[in-house]
């Protein structure tokens, strides 16, 4: 309490609180501390009020703030610019100031007032014709801190430093959600979607007995949920709109049942494929997995969809494609014929040996890729052609050779794992049928470096190297290459090899920087990366206190599928809330 | 008649006579012994011979150029105190900064000061028009230790930052020197200096900074010591408590691991990522310096009885694309980290997860078991 004060009479002093107790009011018992709330906290909170709109930086532009509360006695400012403190001007009763903001970026504003907690507010200064680009940040607060992940679209802008402020992390609401089938309760795997934060998943398992402890964010807010039983014979389904009151019920679903064929072998006369894996995505919900019968026959659950895709998994050993078709016309109450196409052949690599450098590979992996215009049909009410996926894998002996393995004709590539990372990717033409050998050439070394413009380079910038085509295909890894001295970085690669370059740097010297596809021969001597610029925030838990231990993750706000997944930049809440990310400069007009 | 009349006047008590004082005169000290540019020093003076020995007491201090057989020559006529506009203060104590140069941007050498003392009732007090000379001296540079680092473990770098100024003189001309010692028997360590951006908008300031790889723990103490050109010295020491290097933990993990006996459904490509890892000295992500952490990726295939590592994936994310595998296919998918210690993991294989220090609340390896739909 402020402004306590002591009266004497006679022997007698009683303290009285200055905030609004005279002495003709009761005196209580307050103690002199003024620590009468028990508490033991501050009794007022300092705030900062920013005039508005803020000024965009020129010379003479003022930044002005006021304090609050108003009838304190004493006011400390402190102001600081790029981790620099600063003078201000302060008025005559301290209550005020005026920041001259000639220079674009964060000020951070300090504010102490006695018997009051201190106050901090950044305020982002821009730069004149600041242009302003959506981003796309992923807030995911530390285990165990019961508050559910945030999805953010902020606006940023350019030319300057920037500041989002205060962001809230609500804390969650455990729910009891339930999850029942046609017996009672069912173990399941549970995607809770935000309606107004789509990407924000939050996910959680239904045990045994079908319940599942999930945090969700406060509100009343509606979820798209996916539910994956584990138990086979019910159907995955997607419920819309889904509010937490509400039990998940899920059931067999659609029965799909239909047939898978092949070119005879041999012969012009349709066999049935046996031990084929066949499974459905309808509006992007999978079915449960079938395995044919020997007939070719299979049966599976799946739930009705408008856009329904059909993929065919072949047994091991077949030599023939994944299949794949996807139509808006398939209608899932009638039999589902798959029909492999008749061409193009096929060829067994039995005998081919893997060499490198003339000299045979023991034990090499062969992957066969390539993808396929023309695989077959599907037929469902409605018939498509289908596409296919070639992914074939082999192991050579300890003579170099392959083993009896069938793989379509035709144009193909094979991915050549000679040893643990020591990959080889090259073409492999099957037109013509089986080869006698098949070259791994070595691994290719590659230089380059990672510069900001400035020597020496960025040591300690990294480059992910995300596989792309035949790599891909074979499920290459994503390599992780560190710049060392100079920013430099050497590194032997798969020859043949395509890779997406994903460049950031964890120190936030340069912005993150992602390079489309490119083969590894065509990789650059140097990068340059793109200016940044620091987006910082302060994470608080209800709004209140500092949230540290959460990870911030910038994401692309453009792009779909894995680009969308993969982070661009990675920072860590302090314990102070506060986190900062470098993010390429939006720029200025 | 006159005998009679003084008589008289003795005797009836009616005869007053004024007490008469002897001029006043006063004493003043200065504090401290040594004045150095840049200082502040106190005067204080008292009054003698008065009735109360309150008055008041006008000081002025000027600044010279040269300080010789305790005269000084080519002072600042306008005296640096008081300030200008301030002439009410008539205190019998008063502090006075020293500024370390004069008018004309030379060095002070010496400071003159004059008081004029009156008592209450007016009295000019002796002595008068005394100048009292001091010799002012080097003001040693200005010193401040700090440490950057996220914490204090062996071999963790520990960023020691040197912030200095000379108050008069310029902060290039000031050497800086460097000691670190370590504690007994411990090995020798790195103690390296590296740049640091200065201010471009505080010329007065400089820093430096040595990075200490401590190679055991103990405390380490760095001193260091600012001398200027003249010879002035401060010496400042900081101890920093080193602790032994703890394992990394895993602190967050995406997508959520399922619980013993479930598993996690992919159909489409997904991104294993580890975002967090707390360490002492390779935190991830890394804060203020490349962290050394290394992640390791390994995955089990279906049927297969060895663990594949994924060789050269040593980021902090992976992707698994399910179409390499069969709808219905169980794998498992597995990270593990290891800070610069490299420690080797205690666990069996076939262990989900993994804590060097046998605490489930840092696991430095995690598997999630995944099924392809």
């Amino acid at each position: 309490m402020t402004g306590a004060r002591w009266i004497a009479h006679g022997w007698l002093a009683l303290a009285l609180a200055g905030c609004g107790m005279g002495a003709g009011d009761a005196p209580g018992a307050a103690p002199p501390d003024g620590g009468g709330s028990g508490s033991g906290g501050p009794a007022c909170a300092a705030q900062i009020d920013v005039a508005q709109p803020v000024p965009v930086a020129a010379p003479g532009a003022r930044l002005h703030a006021s304090a609050q509360p108003r009838g304190a006695t004493q006011f400390t400012w402190r102001v600081q610019f790029d981790g620099t403190p600063i003078d201000f001007q302060r008025s005559v009763d301290g209550a005020a100031i005026d920041v001259a903001v000639e220079r674009a970026g964060v000020y951070i504003l300090g504010l102490d007032v006695p018997g009051c907690s201190p106050a901090v507010e950044p305020v982002s200064v821009a730069m004149p014709g600041a242009v302003t680009q959506t981003m796309r940040l992923q807030i995911v607060p530390p285990q165990g801190a019961a508050v559910p992940p945030i999805e953010l679209l902020r606006d940023v802008k350019g030319g300057a430093d920037f500041d989002l402020g205060a962001i809230s992390a609500l804390t969650g609401r455990l729910i009891q959600v339930v999850v029942l089938g046609p017996a009672g309760g069912v173990p399941a795997y549970l995607q809770f979607s935000p309606g107004a934060a789509p990407d924000a998943i939050i996910e959680g398992f239904a045990d045994e007995s079908g319940v599942a402890a999930v945090q969700l964010p406060q509100g009343a807010g509606t979820y798209t949920v996916l539910a994956v039983p584990s138990v086979t014979g019910l159907a995955p389904r997607r419920f819309p709109g889904w509010s937490p009151s509400v039990a998940l019920r899920v059931d067999a679903g659609l029965r799909v049942s239909g047939t898978v064929v092949r070119p005879g072998v041999p012969g012009p006369a349709d066999a049935p494929l046996a031990g084929a894996t066949v499974r459905l995505v309808s509006d992007g919900v999978p079915s449960t997995p079938a395995v044919t019968a020997a007939d070719g026959s299979f049966a599976l659950h799946a739930v009705p969809g408008v856009t329904v895709t059909v993929e065919v998994t072949p047994p091991d050993g077949s030599g023939l494609p994944r299949l794949s078709a996807t139509s808006t016309a398939f209608d899932l109450t009638a039999p589902v014929q798959v029909q492999y196409a008749a061409n193009p052949g096929q060829v067994d690599l039995d005998g081919t040996v893997v060499k490198r450098q003339g000299a045979a590979v023991a034990g090499a992996r062969l992957t066969v890729v390539g993808a396929l215009a023309t695989a077959g049909t599907v037929t469902a009410g409605a018939m498509k052609v289908a596409s296919g996926q070639v992914r074939i894998a082999a192991t050579a002996g300890a003579a170099g050779a392959l083993p009896p393995t069938l793989v379509p004709r035709g144009p193909l590539a094979a991915v050549i794992e000679v040893g643990p990372g020591d990959r080889a990717v090259t073409p492999f033409d099957t037109s013509g049928g089986a080869p006698a050998s098949l070259d791994a050439p070595p691994m290719q070394l590659i230089t380059t470096a990672v510069t900001d413009g400035s020597a020496p380079g960025l040591p300690g910038a990294v480059i992910d190297l995300v596989p792309t085509g035949a790599l891909a295909m074979a499920a290459a890894p994503v390599l992780r290459l560190t710049a060392g001295e100079g920013g430099t970085i050497a590194a032997a690669l798969p020859a043949g090899g395509h890779y997406q370059l994903r460049f950031q740097d964890p120190l936030g010297r340069g912005a993150p920087m992602v390079v489309a596809d490119r083969p590894i021969t065509a990789i650059a001597s140097s990068y340059l990366l793109p200016a940044a610029i620091r987006l910082q925030g302060t994470l608080l838990r209800d709004g209140k206190l500092a949230l540290p231990g959460a990870s911030v993750q910038l994401l692309c706000s453009a792009c779909t599928g894995l680009d969308a997944a993969l982070p661009l930049a990675s920072a860590v809440s302090g314990a102070d809330g506060r986190f900062a990310l470098a993010v390429p400069d939006p720029g200025t007009r | 008649m006159r005998a009679v009349a003084a008589a008289c006047v003795l005797l009836t008590g009616c005869f007053y006579i004024d007490p008469i004082f002897p001029q006043p005169h006063y004493q003043f000290t200065v504090q401290p012994d040594v004045i150095s540019r840049g200082g502040m020093v106190t005067l204080s003076a008292q009054l003698k011979n008065t009735e109360t020995q309150a008055g008041s007491f006008e000081w002025t201090v000027k600044g010279c150029t040269s300080f010789q057989g305790n005269a000084a020559t080519g002072c600042d006529d306008p005296p640096f105190y008081p300030p200008p506009g301030n002439t009410d203060d008539s205190a019998s104590t008063v502090q006075v900064g020293i500024p370390p140069a004069m008018m004309s941007g030379a060095k002070i050498q010496a400071i003159v000061v004059t008081l004029d003392a009156r008592s209450d009732r007016g009295a000019k007090a002796l002595p008068e028009n005394t100048n009292e000379v001091y010799a002012v001296g080097n003001a040693s540079p200005v010193l401040d230790l700090h440490r950057e680092s996220h914490s204090l473990a062996v071999g963790g770098p520990i960023d020691v930052i040197a912030a200095y100024s000379d108050i008069d003189g310029a902060p290039g001309d000031v050497t800086l020197g460097w000691t670190v010692t370590a504690p007994p028997s411990a090995p020798a360590a790195s103690f390296e200096s590296f740049a640091i951006a200065q201010d471009p908008g505080d010329p007065t300031h400089r820093k430096a900074g040595r990075r200490l790889i401590p190679t055991a723990e103990g405390t380490w103490d760095v001193e260091v010591s600012a001398r200027d050109p003249e010879g002035g010295t401060t010496t400042h020491h900081l101890a920093l408590a080193v602790v032994p290097d703890q394992p990394p933990c895993l602190r967050q993990w995406l997508p959520t691991v399922p619980p013993v006996g479930a598993t996690l459904p992919v159909s489409v490509p997904t991104v294993f990522q580890v975002p967090l890892v707390d360490d002492d000295v390779d935190p991830y992500p890394p804060i203020g310096a490349p962290s050394q952490l290394a992640f390791a990726w390994s995955i089990l295939r279906p049927g297969a009885s060895r663990r594949e590592v994924q060789a050269g994936a040593t980021g902090n994310a992976i992707v698994l694309d399910p179409a390499a595998f069969t709808p219905g296919d169980l794998v498992e998918l597995r990270v593990e980290i290891a800070d610069r210690q490299r420690a080797p993991l205690p666990c069996d294989d076939a262990a989900l997860t993994c804590s060097i220090p046998s605490s489930a609340s840092c696991l430095q390896r995690q598997t999630w078991r995944v099924e392809v739909r």
